[in-house]
């Protein structure tokens, strides 16, 4: 069944918002996400513009600073309740996961 | 040689796979897009390179905004960053070159692409689809519902015929469209949940085939056009077309130059091109109604209270004089020839002028050349004068066919109306083979000898 949007998120949406825990430059985002993940997540500037315009329109970030063409943007709490709620969906699966396979040993 | 060359786009803005792949071919040939508006697409030379082309889809830019778009400037600030550069901004299509093979693509989310892929089209593409399928179905149904109205002249008709048939394609082209758009859109929405990217594919072949035949059915008709009707109502439509075409596009130019936002150039384009249809549609109308247009055909005109009216010299196979002694100069004679592979019609009227008191003559030929269309033709011709059904005409008012003499007539089979009240007219319907004729005798009945000879002018009258 199709997700419900941004009811939860993928990787990449889950680590941009990451990212704009504390203002930080849009662009500047394209550097964080595989600092932070040792290169194992890579954003590309196509979704990274594209999926910033639509956490604007849900009001899931907030823009911050206009300098130029460089924008600045800020988690809102809405976009923090959003991160919360995957961050327990995915620490559920994870104690599922340990759940079952401790049980084994 | 040249350092510009323009090369028609062969894929639709949903089938960017193909556009990438398109331009990386240019690239290595030495030649880099430059302009991406309408069909015909410009390069520039090169020095023959292997890059990677991206498109990306802006989907809240408007095809009429001013470029570049501020959202367009935004998304190449981004691309920058990891080597794309901006090749061309064309409204939602965003084309990205980058000289490393390797670099990050644009899209990396299929949620996020299969999403803005979704959101463009629909907003470019889909209603217009949905708009063209519409109109052309009801443009087909109401051409099919003047077939119960008037079946010969509907199967005579080619102009019409084909008006149905391109009707017909456009709205199959339509389906055809919308139909593969959302079986790919729901396959790529559920595989991108696997995290899956599955590329758009549209059937260019199905799509440029349809295209040909629209082209070829335009042709025929603008030649029909041409060839049949008043070749300066032909003029006036094609600089009609021609005006309609520049001024819209000459609006959109200068209110992109002059930077106004698309919704309102929208707003501007529409008004323009009402006003400017209304003006000029009501200029031909005006010039086709007043006195000083006479038809091309026509032999001559003269003068009947102020008015000018025209007259005909047409060939016609039985005249009124042939069946009447009369001494008259002065008459019309118009045969209108249709044909087409259902059948044919020769639609003849001889009358004479305005006020003057002669007896006139009006018949209609067709021949069926599909054997299975004579009932329903036969039937039309009866049915449209034949009262006998007809519940508002009271009886003993009616008028009603009845079998006559065909051998009079030298025919297979032969009719006459008759009225209730006042007995037989001069109102037949005579058929000789697949070959139906309805005749009309004003002021004038045929004796015998009329009528035998009427049957042999008949049956020899070749249709040209």
């Amino acid at each position: 069944m199709p997700r419900v949007k941004f009811k939860t998120l993928t990787e990449q949406m889950f680590y941009i918002l990451l990212c704009l825990k504390n203002e930080c430059y849009g662009m500047d985002i394209l550097d964080k996400v595989p600092a932070m993940t040792n290169g194992r997540v890579t954003v590309g500037s196509g979704t990274l513009y594209n999926l910033l315009e639509q956490f604007l329109d849900v009001e899931m970030i907030r823009e911050t600073k206009v300098e130029g063409r460089r924008r600045s943007y800020i988690l809102t709490q809405k976009g923090m309740d959003m991160l919360r709620e995957e961050y327990d969906r995915i620490t559920a699966q994870a104690k599922d996961f340990r759940t079952v396979f401790e049980s084994e040993e | 040689m040249k350092d510009t060359r323009r090369k028609l786009n062969f894929y639709s803005l949903f089938d960017f796979p193909k556009i990438e792949k398109s331009l990386e071919k240019m690239a290595l040939e030495g030649w880099m897009i430059t302009d991406a508006t309408g069909n015909l697409w410009k390069y520039e030379r090169i020095e023959p390179k292997k890059l990677k082309f991206n498109v990306v889809f802006l989907p809240k830019v408007s095809a009429l905004d001013p470029e570049p778009t501020e959202q367009s400037a935004n998304l190449a600030e981004y691309a920058s960053k990891t080597g794309w550069k901006l090749a061309v901004s064309a409204a939602m299509m965003q084309i990205f070159y980058n000289e490393n093979e390797n670099a990050t693509p644009m899209e990396t989310d299929p949620i996020v692409q299969v999403d803005s892929i979704h959101k463009t089209v629909k907003k470019n593409l889909l209603w217009s689809w949905i708009v063209l399928m519409a109109v052309s179905l009801l443009n087909v149904f109401i051409r099919f519902a003047g077939v119960t109205d008037n079946l010969i002249n509907f199967i005579t008709d080619s102009t019409q015929l084909i008006l149905v048939l391109s009707w017909l394609v456009i709205s199959i082209e339509s389906l055809f469209h919308i139909l593969s758009y959302y079986i790919w859109y729901k396959k790529a929405k559920n595989a991108a949940e696997n995290g899956e990217f599955i590329k758009p594919r549209s059937n260019m072949i199905a799509y440029y085939s349809i295209l040909v035949i629209l082209l070829v059915i335009s042709l025929y008709l603008m030649f029909r056009m041409f060839s049949t009707s008043d070749s300066r109502i032909f003029w006036l439509v094609m600089g009609y077309m021609a005006v309609i075409f520049a001024v819209v596009y000459g609006v959109i130019r200068l209110m992109k130059k002059a930077k106004i936002p698309g919704k309102y150039t929208l707003i501007a384009v529409y008004a323009i091109g009402v006003i400017v249809s209304f003006i000029i549609m009501g200029g031909i109308i005006h010039l086709v109604l007043s006195n000083d247009y006479v038809d091309e055909k026509a032999a001559g005109t003269y003068e009947h209270n102020g008015r000018l009216i025209e007259y005909y010299l047409d060939e016609i196979p039985l005249r009124v004089e042939d069946m009447e002694n009369i001494d008259y100069e002065n008459y019309s004679t118009r045969n209108e020839i249709e044909s087409t592979i259902f059948a044919a019609k020769s639609e003849i009227r001889q009358r004479g002028r305005i006020g003057d008191r002669v007896p006139d003559l009006e018949y209609t030929i067709i021949d069926v050349k599909m054997p299975f269309l004579f009932d329903p033709i036969f039937n039309d011709i009866w049915n449209d004068r034949d009262e006998t059904h007809d519940e508002h005409v009271p009886d003993g008012h009616k008028s009603i066919y009845e079998e006559i003499d065909a051998a009079s007539w030298k025919a297979d089979r032969a009719y006459q109306l008759v009225s209730q009240e006042f007995g037989g007219i001069d109102h037949y319907i005579l058929c000789y083979g697949n070959r139906i004729v309805e005749m009309v005798f004003y002021d004038f009945s045929p004796d015998e000898a009329d009528k035998a000879l009427a049957g042999e002018k008949l049956i020899g009258y070749v249709m040209k």
